[in-house]
């Protein structure tokens, strides 16, 4: 059953996404063909500029839509109309939730893949060899600097970065289970419990560095920056991996809460 | 076993709102029921519970002794009091999806009835008319082979030629072995075809009888005791 929920998930979520990135490569290949007529006059300079600028605007425009694409089809493929025929379906409420959720990573992950897609095609040739040549640069020295753990590094930010996308797709999910607790107003509701838990995040965070300023002259405090000098490998490793553990126990209640309201709570109208 | 359904002092309440109260019923196997109520009286919170649309506040609804959840879906046959379908998808990719998950659905008498009613299975259903978008959902509904269908308002807001049509759509698709639960005010269209009546008002069953001791023992029609029972 997964699998056919997945079939029918990707094929709602392309068919609002792919548009999209045919726009983008769209306006890579229209960059770059400019760039190819280069002339040493201001009128060139203007064109090229302002489609550099759309570009990169619309790069940025991109990822957002994605991320937005994702939230309204969860939102109305469970919480509108049509969710009258998804919770009538034979598929768990699990299943519902993790196709939901692998769908909106791969949408990410796409997204990302077609900025850099576009980036390439709007740089090809002289400019994007450069940029690579400095890319390989700068990995060089960084492999110096921190010998044969890069690669492992590497695997534990790509790691790191998929754990917290994911605990952020769970953060919207869970808020707009929420909202379905309401019995009015729940897209207001939804949005009003996101904000206001980020909102709490941020100020936990800003007390936390205000006690860390605090206690920066301890002994205690001390010690641990002598460590940290003295162990930079494993501390990039304690710091990645504990971030890492952070996010997949954040999304594990998310997930939890999520999960909970749609099979307890639900209540469709 | 005969009892398809089975509420055990079901109660849904809404705050300081009772929906649902101590509701105690059974559905057997085989029958056609009409579940007839006025408006706000608790129909569609039954049939939302039933179809795990809804959690109870109390008590228990059963289906073939299952609480509903993945195996009751796949016995029950669905159609909401309006459309519920993805509008720009067209009719044969909904048929398509309704293969994929219901192994009980029949594609072939699907495709029968959409030629039967004119509807090209290549349209869009954003493209179709109100009344054609009811029938493609009723079509869905009657091509499986449930055991148990739930109808929620399936002839209200069409023209009298269609409910005609529904109503023998009901009548000729649906497996013998399984029951018929609809939901209706236009009873005297219906009544008919019922077996059994239940009248629900204000969260109570008030009524569970069959269509022939309500006329032997009341010397009226359904529609002529819903009338009396629930007069202003």
């Amino acid at each position: 059953m997964v699998n056919k929920l997945l079939k029918h998930e990707f094929t709602a979520l392309s068919r609002m996404l792919v548009p999209m990135y045919i726009i983008l490569l769209g306006l890579a290949v229209i960059t770059r063909i400019i760039a190819i007529f280069e002339t040493d006059t201001l009128i060139y300079d203007i064109i090229l500029v302002s489609a550099v600028v759309v570009l990169s605007v619309g790069l940025v425009v991109g990822l957002v839509y994605t991320m937005v694409s994702c939230i309204i089809r969860f939102y109305r493929n469970l919480f509108s109309k049509e969710g009258y025929l998804t919770f009538t379906l034979p598929v768990s409420v699990n299943a519902h939730l993790l196709t939901k959720l692998f769908t909106s990573m791969v949408a990410y992950v796409a997204s990302l893949g077609i900025i850099f897609i576009s980036f390439c095609i709007a740089t090809s040739g002289e400019l994007l060899a450069e940029i690579f040549k400095a890319a390989g640069y700068i990995l060089g020295k960084a492999g110096e600097a921190l010998g044969a753990n890069l690669g492992l590094y590497f695997a534990e930010f790509a790691l790191l970065m998929l754990v917290s996308i994911a605990a952020g797709i769970l953060l919207f999910y869970a808020c707009m289970c929420i909202g379905q607790l309401a019995k009015r107003s729940r897209v207001l509701l939804a949005l009003g419990v996101y904000f206001g838990y980020y909102y709490l995040t941020q100020f936990i965070v800003t007390i936390g560095i205000i006690l860390l300023t605090v206690f920066e002259d301890s002994e205690a405090f001390m010690n641990l920056l002598d460590w940290i000098a003295l162990n930079p490998e494993a501390t990039i490793h304690i710091v990645l991996l504990g971030l890492t553990a952070f996010y997949a126990i954040m999304g594990g209640v998310y997930y939890l809460v999520a999960h909970t309201i749609m099979k307890k709570k639900l209540n469709l109208e | 076993m005969n009892e398809l359904l089975k509420c055990e002092n079901l109660t849904k309440t809404y705050g300081r709102i009772t929906a649902l109260n101590n509701v105690n019923l059974v559905i057997p196997r085989g029958k056609i029921i009409g579940l007839l109520g006025p408006n706000g009286s608790g129909k569609t919170t039954l049939i939302k519970i039933l179809n795990g649309l809804l959690t109870p506040t109390e008590g228990s609804l059963t289906i073939s002794g299952f609480k509903p959840g993945v195996e009751t879906k796949s016995k029950v046959s669905y159609l909401p009091d309006s459309s519920y379908l993805n509008s720009w998808m067209k009719v044969e990719q909904i048929v398509n999806m309704f293969i994929d998950f219901y192994p009980d659905f029949r594609p072939e008498l699907a495709y029968k009835m959409l030629k039967n009613l004119d509807i090209d299975p290549t349209a869009k259903l954003k493209t179709l008319s109100k009344g054609n978008k009811e029938k493609v959902c009723l079509i869905l509904v009657m091509s499986r082979n449930a055991e148990l269908y739930v109808l929620d308002e399936p002839i209200a807001g069409v023209d009298p030629a269609t409910r005609d049509y529904i109503i023998s759509t009901i009548i000729n698709n649906y497996n013998p072995e399984a029951s018929v639960l609809l939901s209706t005010h236009l009873i005297s269209d219906i009544e008919q075809i019922l077996d059994e009546v239940i009248f629900i008002n204000k969260g109570v069953v008030e009524l569970h009888k069959t269509v022939d001791e309500i006329r032997e023992e009341n010397g009226m029609s359904v529609d002529e005791l819903f009338r009396e029972v629930f007069r202003w």
